[in-house]
């Protein structure tokens, strides 16, 4: 004879091939041991209430379990859980399970519940840190930005000499909070300055504002080292080619490390870049030949003919570590394939000795319209 | 014709709130005398869009079992949920831990919606937490969502079951004209269903068609 099992909320039930029920074992009276009952189920090794159900089944016949079972044959849906789902009241009343009707939802929901629970919280992620932790950096970058424009409007009515002399952010910031007066600056002849004289107090507010972006600045520098280290140890092969920042950038796109994993080589090259990508699909413009990995530096130290080849050649090795990253195989194959990428990138500069590294060619690559021109010049300022 | 359960109050279509004083999504309240409803937005659940738009023959009663697949954060359950009572069930199948977030608070005031963190395309991940269902409502939102259901169908709807699908031309494949896209998943949800109703959901959701059916 031929015996079917199948497990639910309340028990596990084996019938025969005329769907009659020859044998129960009912789960003990609480969620939590229910749930466990349900996970150990959903394992290969036979459980211990499912040895316990065999027991009571003869030797000779033939067992087919409804999920996959070392040992075991199994059919899915196979008659056991189509009776057990379809009658699952009667036989909680036949057992004793319970007195009154509304209990089996009872059951049932508080069973799921503790299994939906348990599920999510292994749900997330380190990789959906990283996520949090690289968009945390462009906000901060954002703001950071934001708040300079203002400070240099704002110290510009004092000392617009400094202001226009000073290139960085951070600089600006620092000087304003660390130094303030005009008097203190050598080298600008401050007795010539446009600037309206300030009193002391006004002066104070514009620096207590520039320390307010330095303390922001420094925010997104611990940040960055955090997101450092974190992606060594979620993604150590990735982050080895190409270092953190990027690699969380692009588990950032993809959503999680996994479908960075899943994703095919051409799409790892071009992520990022999905707007060109549709403008090409749409019939205007070329394909995007690379998208976020256009940030590494092996791509902008390229000579100009040679960054398709780059970004394929990067794009390949990114997609082998994303997987061996995502399965876990260890070893430490980030160095190797940057080892590889710079032989290659050595072997480009080389040969097209005479094509200056890209960053020097930046009129030429702005005629180039296979590129977005705006956004290139707007990345390099 | 009126929907069991569905009271219309001037333009609105509401359900009776099983859950006084308590809302779910920012729904608007109704109270007459003692009794507090619920507005069914219909730009934000299909199937209010789809009573909003003219139908009337839903398949849902109290008492009754119900399979959701993509159930998300339970904005059309809620109301589904006051229609089938304490009695009923709704077995709620989602597969983004985000959402499932935001639904879990809900179940533990609504007992009769079971939250699963779940794949619909792999029922054998969690049929075995289940019971068989009456009616099975499914928008997932997926190119492969018509044969996601006939398997979920084949699996747990009992006979004479209905099924409830919306589908979104655009998740199915963007180049083509939706009503060809309508009529491709009619033929193919015709071979195991008869199709009560089919609503256009426009304008409420752009290129969608909500399908009412009947297991052959
Ligand atoms: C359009 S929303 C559903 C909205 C919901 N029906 C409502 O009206 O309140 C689609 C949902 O289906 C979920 N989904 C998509 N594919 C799924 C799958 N294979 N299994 C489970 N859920 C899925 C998505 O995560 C999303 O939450």
């Amino acid at each position: 004879m031929t015996i079917y099992i199948a497990a639910s909320p309340i028990g596990i039930i084996a019938v025969n091939e005329q769907r009659n029920p020859i044998s129960f074992i009912s789960f003990k009276n609480d969620a939590k041991k229910r749930a466990d009952e349900l996970e150990s189920c959903g394992k290969k090794a036979i459980s211990d209430s499912e040895k316990k159900l065999l027991s009571q089944i003869k030797a000779k016949d033939k067992i087919i379990f409804e999920t996959k079972k070392e040992g075991y044959e199994h059919e899915f849906p196979n008659h056991a859980g189509d009776y057990i789902r379809l009658n699952m009241l009667d036989l909680a009343r036949k057992n004793s399970i319970l007195k009154e009707k509304s209990e089996l939802l009872s059951i049932i929901h508080e069973t799921n519940t503790e299994l939906t629970v348990r599920k999510m919280r292994n749900s997330v992620g380190e990789d959906k840190l990283l996520l949090q932790a690289i968009n945390t950096t462009d906000e901060l970058a954002k703001q950071v930005n934001t708040m300079s424009m203002r400070l240099r409007e704002w110290y510009g009515y004092y000392f617009p000499e400094l202001v226009e002399l000073t290139g960085s952010n951070e600089n600006l910031a620092k000087y304003v909070s660390e130094t303030l007066f005009r008097t203190d600056v050598k080298g600008i002849i401050v007795d010539e300055s446009m600037g309206v004289n300030l009193k002391n107090e006004d002066l104070e507010e514009i620096k207590k504002y520039a320390k307010k972006i330095i303390i922001l600045i420094d925010e997104k520098k611990e940040l960055e080292k955090y997101i450092e280290r974190k992606a060594t140890q979620v993604a150590p092969n990735m982050t080895g080619i190409v270092g953190g920042l990027l690699v969380s950038r692009l588990i950032a796109h993809a959503g999680t490390l996994e479908k960075l994993a899943g994703f095919p080589s051409s799409t790892i090259q071009i992520l990022g870049a999905e707007k060109a990508l549709f403008r090409y699909l749409k019939g205007a413009g070329t394909s995007p030949k690379h998208g976020l990995i256009f940030q590494s530096s092996f791509i902008q130290r390229a000579p100009n003919q040679s960054r398709g080849k780059i970004a394929r050649t990067l794009a390949s090795k990114l997609s082998l570590a994303a997987k061996m990253d995502f399965y876990k195989h260890k070893g430490d194959l980030g160095k190797k394939y940057k080892n590889d990428i710079e032989e290659i990138l050595k072997k480009e500069m080389a040969k097209k000795g005479k094509g200056k590294p890209f960053a020097q060619n930046k009129k030429q690559f702005n005629k180039n319209k296979k590129f977005g021109k705006k956004r290139f010049s707007q990345k390099r300022r | 014709m009126a929907i069991t359960g569905v009271s219309q109050f001037g333009k609105d279509y509401c359900t009776r709130n099983a859950t006084p004083g308590k809302k779910y999504y920012d729904e608007r309240i109704i109270r007459k005398g003692k009794d507090e409803f619920r507005v069914w937005d219909p730009t934000k659940s299909k199937l209010g869009a789809a009573i909003y738009k003219g139908l009337r023959n839903v398949p849902i009663f109290k008492g009754m079992k119900i399979l959701y697949l993509g159930i998300s954060t339970g904005t059309t359950s809620s109301h589904i949920s006051d229609l089938i009572g304490n009695e009923g069930v709704i077995y709620g199948v989602e597969f983004s831990p985000r959402s499932v977030r935001d639904l879990v608070p809900m179940t533990k005031k609504r007992k009769n919606i079971v939250p699963i963190l779940g794949d619909a395309r792999t029922p054998e991940d969690w049929a075995n937490r289940i019971e068989k269902v009456d009616m099975i409502y499914e928008d997932v939102a997926q190119p492969d969502q018509t044969d996601i259901l006939i398997r979920n169908a084949k699996i747990f709807l009992k006979k004479g079951g209905s099924i409830m699908i919306a589908v979104k031309a655009r998740s199915i494949n963007v180049a083509v004209n939706p009503n060809e896209i309508f009529a491709a998943e009619r033929k193919k949800i015709e071979k195991y269903f008869t199709i009560t109703d089919a609503i256009n959901l426009n304008p409420l959701e752009k290129d969608h068609i909500f399908f009412v059916g009947k297991l052959r």
